[in-house]
């Protein structure tokens, strides 16, 4: 069972970078995709905070949203949130954990229809799919055009 | 002039209390500060190395291929109409009707190898080339077919039928949107960047083998 990350950032509206991709190994439940997915948009994530600051803006919180609560337990308190369903996944994924604790990262929970990148995982229709477009892109919902 | 460490193609300077900032993609440079005077100076300093070089100043460039716009006050719009234009004309099929959304539901559903008609060889290298040229397009401007193009890219070492016709739907979808544009704001950099993240577990390519949706 592949899972299949979707992340984006974005500075107010529209997405600036948006990671669209398929995991590389095997998950055994939700939570564990989540993590496996933290971790693969992880670089660009700190990336972006690093460049930022570079740049000579002072970027105070990145907020990564997410809507599995199990997986902000486990990135949060590391092993501790773990129990005998997420005791076997790799030390490797839990790199957010320190992330979080030196106040890289900050993770809150989000509602899932609130999670417009859920457009970069799986092929959405009708209105489902205009709303996530009009946040990701930056358009209005009902963006159309007369026949060219 | 100082390179951020981060990203050794952005160079900047503090420039009469304000950063001056230079882009650099191999030989074409992106420079910008409050004051026009500062950049002139920059241009007639690079002139005056490499000789005369093509400067295109003002809200609107073309860049690498991207038209970058700016002037809407505190909005950048990244446009890339010729390029979609171009993929649409150049597709070998009649496209027929426009569609609503750049993928079916069925997008990640694979047929069995036994029952798949894979393309014959000079049909999958039209397919490839599509699929790269698609990529580059979703990576920048048009992030909203992105998902379907991810998808494409797995499948370019051979690709089949059903492929085929994910593809085309990409581009039908193109064709009924060409002139949508990526708008970005930013609200307050000092404040905070949203990172979100979403994950779905996608189904298995067996139908009998399937356990979850």
């Amino acid at each position: 069972m592949r899972g299949h990350t979707g992340a984006g950032l974005t500075l107010g509206e529209g997405a600036a970078i948006t990671l669209c991709m398929k995991q590389k190994m095997n998950t055994r439940s939700s939570t564990e995709t989540e993590i496996v997915g933290v971790h693969d948009a992880l670089p660009t994530i700190l990336w972006s905070v690093h460049f930022l600051r570079a740049q000579g803006f002072d970027v105070k919180h990145t907020i990564l949203k997410q809507d599995n609560q199990s997986a902000i337990l486990l990135e949060v308190n590391g092993r501790s949130s773990s129990s005998k369903r997420t005791k076997h996944i790799e030390q490797r994924f839990f790199y957010i954990t320190d992330q979080v604790e030196k106040g890289l990262v900050k993770i809150e929970h989000e509602y899932t229809d609130k999670m417009w990148i859920d457009v970069m995982t799986k092929p959405k229709q009708g209105m489902a799919f205009r709303v996530d477009r009009s946040k990701v892109m930056g358009c209005p919902i009902d963006y159309t055009e007369e026949s060219i | 002039m100082k390179i951020n460490p981060y990203d050794p193609c952005v160079f900047n300077k503090e420039v009469n209390g304000n950063q001056l900032t230079v882009t650099l993609h191999v030989d074409d440079l992106k420079i910008s500060h409050v004051d026009s005077f500062e950049v002139t100076k920059l241009i007639r300093y690079l002139e005056k190395i490499y000789g005369k070089v093509v400067v295109h100043r003002g809200k609107v460039h073309d860049y690498l291929g991207m038209d970058l716009d700016f002037s809407d006050e505190g909005y950048l719009q990244v446009g890339m109409f010729k390029y979609t234009d171009n993929l649409i004309d150049e597709f070998p099929e009649e496209l027929g009707a426009t569609a609503k959304t750049p993928a079916s539901d069925n997008l990640f559903k694979v047929r069995d190898e036994a029952e798949a008609k894979f393309l014959p060889e000079e049909q999958a290298v039209v397919f490839h080339s599509f699929t790269a040229s698609l990529l580059f397009l979703s990576q920048r401007a048009r992030r909203d077919i992105q998902t379907a193009v991810s998808f494409l890219t797995t499948r370019v070492k051979r690709p089949d039928e059903d492929d085929w016709l994910k593809l085309r739907r990409v581009l039908r979808y193109l064709k009924g949107t060409r002139r949508l544009k990526l708008r970005l704001k930013i609200d307050n950099l000092d404040f905070s960047l949203g990172w979100l993240t979403h994950h779905t577990e996608c189904i298995a390519i067996c139908e009998d083998t399937q356990e979850r949706g």
